[in-house]
This record gives C-alpha cells, sequence and structure tokens, in this order.
C-alpha cells in the first residue's frame, strides 16, 4: 500500500480546513486536504450560505407586501420553491468550485475519501481508488460537527428533521415545531414564518438565545411573536406522538401543560463533533466531551497534531475557524502565533437581525465592576427609517475607569453588516472617547456605531441623554 | 547598506533624547564620527556622531523628543542608495534596534516623533503616569498595546520607584499648567516649553521641595590660613601641571568632614535610610551661557588634591564641549555649591536629591572680627548648610561643620586626617 509523506494533513474541508490547507500552501509546505462529502463543510453546503439565502428569499416575500407604502403596487403570486433550491444550489456549486480553485491555486493536493488515525503519526485513507497511508509530519483535524439528535424524537429526514434537511425542502409544511432556540433554530423560526409556516418554537431553557444580550434577544423575540411565532420556553417535552404527516408533542412549561400539534418537527438543540468517526483512540490525542483540545497555538497535547473549528470547544463560527486554521498553519511553519477570542463578532440572521462582538451587558457587569451601558435607537438614524422604519437599537458597553470598549450588541435591520466596525474598533484598543471621534458617513446606518460612542463619553447628538 | 543613527543609551537612568538640531544638511556627505547633531537628556547635552561614512539621510525632526534606540536617520553607504532612501520619504521610519545590541526595544516611533500606541493604551499610560517611550511594546510592529502598558504597571518600572517618598502624584506639575493666554494687563511676548534639562530642573527642584524637611543653618569660617595655604602651594602644584583652586581643598575639606559624620552621607528611601560606602561629591557648576551642571568627583575621600583638581578640571572641559558622560553626573552624595565664586554669600541652597545635605560657600569678604578680645580684619567666608531635617538634626550637623570648618581654618588638617 502507498505509504505518502508530506509536511501537512488537514482532515475536513470546511472553512477552518481549507483556509488551513490554502495558507500551509501558501507557506510552501507540502500539503493535502482530505474532504469525504464537498468542499466548503457545513458551512458552504448545509450551513451558513444555503441559510442565508432563504433569509433572502423570505426578505423579498415580505417586502412585497410594504412595496405599496412607497407607493408602488404589486402582488404576491406565490413561491415556487423548487426553482429557489436550485438558484440556492447554483450558489452554494459556484462558492464550493471557488475553494477547490483556491486550494488548487495554493498547491494542496485534495484528496477525496474517509480518514481514520490508525496511530499518532499515520492516517488511512479510504477513496473510490482503494485505501492509501499517510505519513504526515503534522496534521490539522478540521472534521466539524453534525447536527444532534433527540432521543424523543430521532431525525427521520422526512417528518422529524434538522437543518440539513430543512434547507433542502422544495415544499413547505403548513406548520413547523422548532426544538432549540438557538441561532439555528431562531434563524429557522424567523425564514419559515416569514415564508408563511405557523412556526412554534420550543426551548427548554428559561430564555431564548441565552448568550446574547438581554434587551436584544427581548426585542428580537417580541419582533418575532409580532410576526406570528409562537415560543414556548422552560418547556419540557413529555412525549412525541408520530401520525401520519403529523406530530404530537405534550410539552410542559412553568407547571402548566400544552399540546403542540405540528407538521414538522425541526430539531436544532446543538450540534455534535464529529470526532468520533476519526478513531482517536488509536492516537494519544485528549478529549472531552467530544471536543478536541487544543492550547492558544491550536496544538493538541500531541505536538504534531492540531485542531481547528467546531470540533474545538471555542466558539462554534466559520470566521474564527478561519482565524484558527492560519494560526496552524502559520505554527506548523515555525511561527509563535495565538489565538484570542476577546473580540469575536457573531451574526443572527433572524428578522430583524441580531449582532454582537465582545461581552454582552451582563458578561461586563459580572467582570468589571466600573461597566456601563449606553443605547441608541436606530428610530434616530434616518437611513434606518428609510430601509426599515427604524426598529432595533445598538448597545455599546464601555468600562469608565479608561473607557475601554468591552462589548457590543445590536438588533435591527442590517446589523450583521454593522458589527465588523464595533470590532474592527475593539481589536485596535479604541477607546470609547477615540471611537467617538471618528467620522461615520451619513446617511448611513454605520453611524449608529459613532452615535453610541458620543453617548457613551457624554456628549450625544441625535439624543438627549437621560 | 546604509547603517541606521539611534539614540545611544548614555546612562542606565536614560530613557529618552531631544534632537536639539541637526549640524549637516540632509544628503550631506559626512565621515565616520562626524558631529551630525546635538542632543539633550534631563542631565547633559551630547553631540551624535555619523556611525559610518556616506550620505546622510534624516528622519529625526528638530525638537521633537525620542526613546532611547529610536532611530532619526541613516547615513547611506551611496549616492545611489541615498536617492532611494529619499524617494520613500512619505513612509514613516520605524525604530529597529540592531541585532546586537543589547538595549531594551524601543516603542515604535513615527517620522513625526509619535510613539505607535493604542488609544486604551495612551490613556492607561496617562492614568497612571507612565511614560510611553519606557515601555516595551508588543503589538503589531512593536506597537504599545494594553497589555504592555499593565505590565509596566505591575512591575512599577517605570513610575517612581516604590521606596521613594513621593508625597505628591508624579503626574503633578511642578507649576500649574493653567491658562496664560488673554489675561487682563499683560500680553505674552514669547513661550518657551521646557523639555531637557531645563524642564527636570523645574520638575527636581519642586519635588526636593516638596519631599523634605529641608531647613538651612548659617555660619562663617576664618579663612586667613586657606589664603595663605593656597598661595604657599600653589607654586608646588604648578610643578605638577596644574593651578592649585579654593575649591579643590573645599572639597577635600567637605570629604574629611562627611568621613566625621557619616550620617550626612545618606540617603533616604520611604523608612530605609542608606548609608553610603562611597562619598561621592557633586560640584555645581554654572555654564556660560546659563545652565548648571553637577560634576562629581567619585570617592574625594581618596583623592589628592591633585586628582580632584585635574578630575572637575575635566569634567568641566567636558561640560563646555557637551561631551559629558552619565558618569560625570551620577552617584553623588553630597554637593557643594560655590557661588561665592560669582559674589554671593549666604543661600538656601536646595538638596540634590537624594542627598541629605549641600553646603553652600560664600565669596571671602574681608569683615571686621574680635580675636582675642581685639576688633581685627579677618577674611570671612559665609556657609550655608542646608540638610535635610528628617534625617540629620543638631548634633550630626555641628559635627560635619565643625570637622569642615577646621580643615578650611588650616587646610594643613587634610594631610593629617
Amino acid at each position: 500500500m502507498d505509504v505518502i509523506t508530506c509536511d501537512v494533513v488537514v482532515i475536513g474541508g470546511g472553512p477552518g480546513g481549507y483556509s488551513a490547507a490554502i495558507r500551509a500552501g501558501q507557506i510552501g509546505l507540502k500539503t493535502v486536504l482530505i474532504e469525504k462529502d464537498e468542499l466548503g463543510g457545513v458551512c458552504l453546503n448545509v450551513g451558513c450560505i444555503p441559510t442565508k439565502a432563504f433569509v433572502k428569499c423570505a426578505s423579498q416575500v415580505k417586502s412585497i407586501e410594504k412595496l405599496s407604502e412607497l407607493g408602488i403596487s404589486a402582488t404576491y403570486h406565490g413561491l415556487d420553491l423548487k426553482k429557489f433550491q436550485a438558484k440556492k444550489n447554483a450558489t452554494v456549486s459556484k462558492l464550493t468550485g471557488g475553494v477547490g480553485f483556491l486550494l488548487n491555486s495554493a498547491k494542496v493536493d485534495v484528496v477525496k475519501g474517509e480518514a481514520v488515525f490508525a496511530d499518532n503519526e499515520t492516517l488511512a485513507v479510504k477513496t473510490a481508488q482503494g485505501e492509501r497511508r499517510y505519513k504526515a509530519r503534522n496534521y490539522i483535524i478540521a472534521v466539524g460537527t453534525r447536527p444532534r439528535p433527540l432521543d424523543i424524537l430521532p431525525f427521520d429526514g422526512k417528518t422529524v428533521v434538522s437543518s440539513t434537511d430543512a434547507l433542502n425542502w422544495d415544499t413547505l409544511p403548513k406548520r413547523l415545531a422548532v426544538i432549540g432556540a438557538g441561532v439555528v433554530g431562531m434563524e429557522f423560526a424567523s425564514i419559515f414564518s416569514r415564508l408563511g409556516v405557523e412556526v412554534t418554537v420550543l426551548e427548554v431553557l428559561p430564555k431564548i438565545l441565552p448568550m446574547e444580550d438581554a434587551d436584544v434577544v427581548a426585542h428580537l423575540q417580541k419582533s418575532m411573536e409580532r410576526q406570528g411565532v409562537k415560543f414556548f420556553t422552560g418547556a419540557k417535552i413529555l412525549s412525541a406522538a408520530r401520525k401520519t404527516g403529523a406530530v404530537t408533542l405534550e410539552i410542559k412549561t412553568a407547571g402548566k401543560k400544552n399540546i403542540v400539534t405540528t407538521d414538522k418537527v425541526l430539531v436544532a438543540v446543538g450540534r455534535q463533533t464529529n470526532v468520533d468517526t476519526l478513531n482517536l483512540a488509536s492516537t494519544n490525542v485528549k478529549t472531552d466531551m467530544g471536543y478536541i483540545m487544543v492550547d492558544a497555538g491550536m496544538r493538541t497535547n500531541v505536538p504534531f497534531i492540531y485542531a481547528v473549528g467546531d470540533v474545538t470547544p471555542s466558539w462554534q463560527l466559520a470566521h474564527v475557524a478561519y482565524e484558527e486554521g492560519y494560526i496552524a498553519a502559520e505554527n506548523i511553519a515555525g511561527e509563535k502565533k495565538t489565538m484570542s477570542y476577546e473580540v469575536v463578532p457573531r451574526c443572527i440572521y433572524t428578522t430583524p437581525e441580531v449582532s454582537a462582538v465582545g461581552l454582552t451587558e451582563e458578561q461586563a457587569k459580572a467582570k468589571h465592576k466600573n461597566a456601563k451601558a449606553y443605547t441608541f435607537p436606530f428610530s434616530a438614524v434616518g437611513k434606518a427609517l428609510i430601509e426599515s422604519g427604524g426598529d432595533g437599537f445598538a448597545k455599546i458597553i464601555v468600562d469608565e475607569q479608561y473607557g475601554e470598549i468591552l462589548g457590543y450588541s445590536m438588533v435591527g435591520a442590517g446589523v450583521g453588516e454593522l458589527i465588523a466596525a464595533p470590532a474592527v474598533a475593539m481589536s485596535l484598543e479604541a477607546t470609547a472617547e477615540s471611537l467617538s471621534e471618528v467620522i461615520t458617513p451619513h446617511p448611513s446606518l454605520s453611524e449608529i456605531v459613532k452615535e453610541t460612542a458620543l453617548m457613551a463619553v457624554g456628549k450625544p447628538l441625535h439624543m438627549n441623554r437621560k | 547598506m546604509a547603517k541606521s543613527i539611534y539614540i545611544p543609551k548614555l546612562g542606565v537612568e536614560m530613557t529618552s533624547a531631544i534632537l536639539v538640531e541637526w549640524v549637516v544638511p540632509e544628503g550631506a556627505q559626512v565621515e565616520a564620527g562626524q558631529i551630525i547633531a546635538n542632543l539633550e537628556t534631563d542631565k547633559l547635552t551630547k553631540e551624535m556622531e555619523a556611525p559610518a561614512a556616506g550620505y546622510l539621510y534624516r528622519t529625526g525632526e528638530e525638537g521633537v523628543e525620542y526613546p532611547v534606540t529610536a532611530s532619526i536617520g541613516q547615513v547611506a553607504a551611496s549616492k545611489d542608495e541615498y536617492d532611494t532612501l529619499a524617494g520613500v520619504a512619505a513612509a514613516p521610519s520605524v525604530a529597529a534596534p540592531t541585532a546586537g545590541s543589547a538595549s531594551v526595544a524601543a516603542p515604535v516611533v513615527a517620522a513625526n516623533g509619535r510613539i505607535k500606541a493604542s488609544p486604551l493604551a495612551k490613556r492607561i499610560a496617562k492614568d497612571n503616569s507612565i511614560a510611553l517611550s519606557a515601555v516595551q511594546g508588543t503589538g503589531h510592529n512593536g506597537a504599545i498595546i494594553r497589555r504592555d502598558v499593565l505590565a509596566a504597571i505591575e512591575s512599577g518600572a517605570t513610575a517612581v520607584p516604590a521606596a521613594e517618598p513621593v508625597a505628591v502624584s508624579p503626574a503633578a506639575f511642578a507649576t500649574e499648567p493653567g491658562q496664560y493666554h488673554e489675561l487682563p494687563y499683560k500680553t505674552i511676548k514669547r513661550v518657551e516649553t521646557l523639555r531637557g534639562m531645563p524642564k527636570a530642573l523645574v520638575d527636581n527642584m519642586f519635588k526636593s521641595m516638596q519631599t523634605t524637611a529641608q531647613m538651612t543653618g548659617f555660619s562663617e569660617v576664618e579663612v586667613s590660613g586657606l589664603i595663605a595655604f593656597r598661595k604657599d602651594m600653589v607654586a608646588l602644584s604648578e610643578t605638577l601641571g596644574y593651578r592649585l583652586t579654593y575649591t579643590d581643598i573645599l572639597i577635600k575639606a567637605a570629604a574629611c568632614a562627611l568621613k566625621e559624620a557619616p550620617l550626612v552621607n545618606t540617603s533616604l528611601y520611604g523608612h530605609d535610610l542608606v548609608y553610603w560606602e562611597n562619598i561621592n561629591i557633586g560640584v555645581a557648576v554654572a555654564m556660560p551661557g546659563g545652565g548648571l551642571v553637577v560634576p562629581v568627583i567619585h570617592n574625594a575621600d581618596k583623592l589628592g588634591l591633585g586628582e580632584i583638581h585635574r578630575r572637575l578640571d575635566e569634567a568641566v572641559e567636558r561640560a563646555k564641549n557637551k561631551a559629558l558622560t552619565y558618569e560625570d553626573i551620577s552617584g553623588s552624595t553630597f554637593t557643594l555649591t560655590n557661588y561665592g565664586s560669582f559674589g554671593g554669600h549666604r543661600g538656601t541652597p536646595v538638596l540634590n536629591l537624594p542627598e541629605v545635605a549641600i553646603l553652600g560657600t560664600g565669596a571671602i569678604v574681608q569683615r571686621p572680627i574680635v580675636k582675642d578680645g581685639a576688633i581685627v580684619i579677618g577674611n570671612m567666608m559665609d556657609l550655608s548648610f542646608t540638610t535635610d531635617h528628617r534625617v540629620i538634626s543638631g548634633e550630626p550637623s555641628s559635627r560635619f561643620m565643625r570637622t569642615f570648618i577646621k580643615c578650611v581654618e588650616d587646610p594643613r588638617m587634610l594631610l593629617l586626617r
């Protein structure tokens, strides 16, 4: 059997894997990337990208209703989801093809196959052409995650589905129950309710989106309720009965029992790693609850084995994986780079959108005794009034001692694009004062960043400070 | 290959220097060792030499303060290389200590003299009285970021040493920064923002007065014996190549007196009273054109008058030529200020921290005195002895003065002690 040697083998072609491989190739390391499915991983194929295509579709549908406000008469005739799927898939193909092109340009050898470890130094890969073995000087594990099933309602791909299945729907159910009010659950709840589906969200914790700012989340929930989404929080599922084409869930919330009848159930209770597919038991690599433990340089306890992306316990975000992939590749080449998670922006593509970077108000106040929050509404931002009626707000959290910006949270139309500015400011250690002196363009949504900074330094412009 | 010109670290305590002026024009051809600029620190001035022969490419700006190891220019090896350098003039110069240099990596300084530090780092430094010029940056391109300033605060390295008693915060101005524009009844002729040595004088004098319990005792000494001794010895000293001065004798007398009263040769740090092994006498010397330098005669108690004279003379020469070294002006444990040399009699000299005593000697004047019951003309030198009353009280102060006066009244004592 062939034993192939090289500098790096990257296992997994998602954001973490392909970024690591591209960087390693750029540096001049002999790199092999192994992917068992499609390049681009979950993100490109059944995650970030297709979801946002759906968000766009739902937004466009909804916008037709608002056209009459502008004096434009238009009638909504209906949605051809098959045609949408074709367009969505074309976009995905373009992107995965692009990743392939980038990998080739970086002289990375891309292999389609399934990899398992034989020992610390050896990887066995099953391809369509047979098995081969790799003895690489370094490994980067980037195998990502898959949807976690609920014991009480295992996936069947038709009635009880995961996000992967829902993204491929070419017809819509009348009613949908979404179990899990995390980012995935909330985005799907928002998309489908705006496409006309009757959506109910069930969450076992007392709050939806518990990791984000409480005010922001409260605003989001109210908006979605106004759009017709029903929420049950603190809800425990007592029983689930499946009949033809319908599911009946008996749930208990705050001591009361409720019955939720639905056509389909989307289970979005989290994702589990694919680490169990690697046969890591044949290596010394330490894992914990399915996650691979790494240091700040993305090294596992085995010095030449690295892990990046969703298999590590940090943020499950593609952009974090990009950065981790780069750091792993550069450290293999002899650098001493470390990952910092202090300034990680995250966006939730519900309508209204949510975005945040750094600490939430609650987290900041728990850690910093001088933390203070300042909020500015989009209703005072001209462009926001034009674009979306001025719904939502932005909140800056500052440590009053030195004016350090601890965090930033926003809710409203288009805030996903706006969080980059606070992220840059925080990365470059701007103070609230120095941020308040940045000139932002008018009219734009982005000026809200300057307005919050002005409030934080006591010089509000388009708002009276209470 | 162009050779960079770096601000040298001239002394252990030196952290920065002002590029006072370039003395060679931009693009000029220079020899290795040729003087190309004048620098000024808070303690001395120094002439900068070109590190190599070639064409001078200046990036440092006159009047700007740069941290130690910052680059203020380069010497291009050839005209072509100079043209290339000059062509990229738009990019700000970046401090880059040479691989072999043992100096601390300096913060990045842009061509306009600004130290690269994040807004947050600057704010933390300002609030905690940390000098950015002394902080090592670990951010991009050596920029100073939050963690660097926090580390500096932790180590206390760049703040006032914890042991030193500070009655006021180091950031306090010696005078009120205040507003002097648009004041009634008077208009501004000229404003000179003090930096370097004049600034150090402002801050040091203020600190001395604020943090010590200065008190001055006055006495006088009849110096006929001193005058006769010197007259006698000067011809002999000339055979050794110098002319003995009164100052040489006063220095030796002070050294003898300090041996008798070691409490006067100490420094107070917090509540730690440090007794110094060495007797290092600082001698205040006025420079032509204004300015004050205090060259130090180290271990004056172990030196003969000739050696004392030579060292003082050479240091003063160096001072006049802006070639003083940090060794010349550091380590004093006692200071002598002879304002008598420009006609002064009595004064209340200010302590030269961290010393606990300073002796001012006045001009020799003829005054009537009582000797053996009769009024005679005495040759009198007034003595003004300022001590730090936190440490020195009457007895040790008198003991010092008694010995000093005895040695000055009859300098032959210096040989016998």
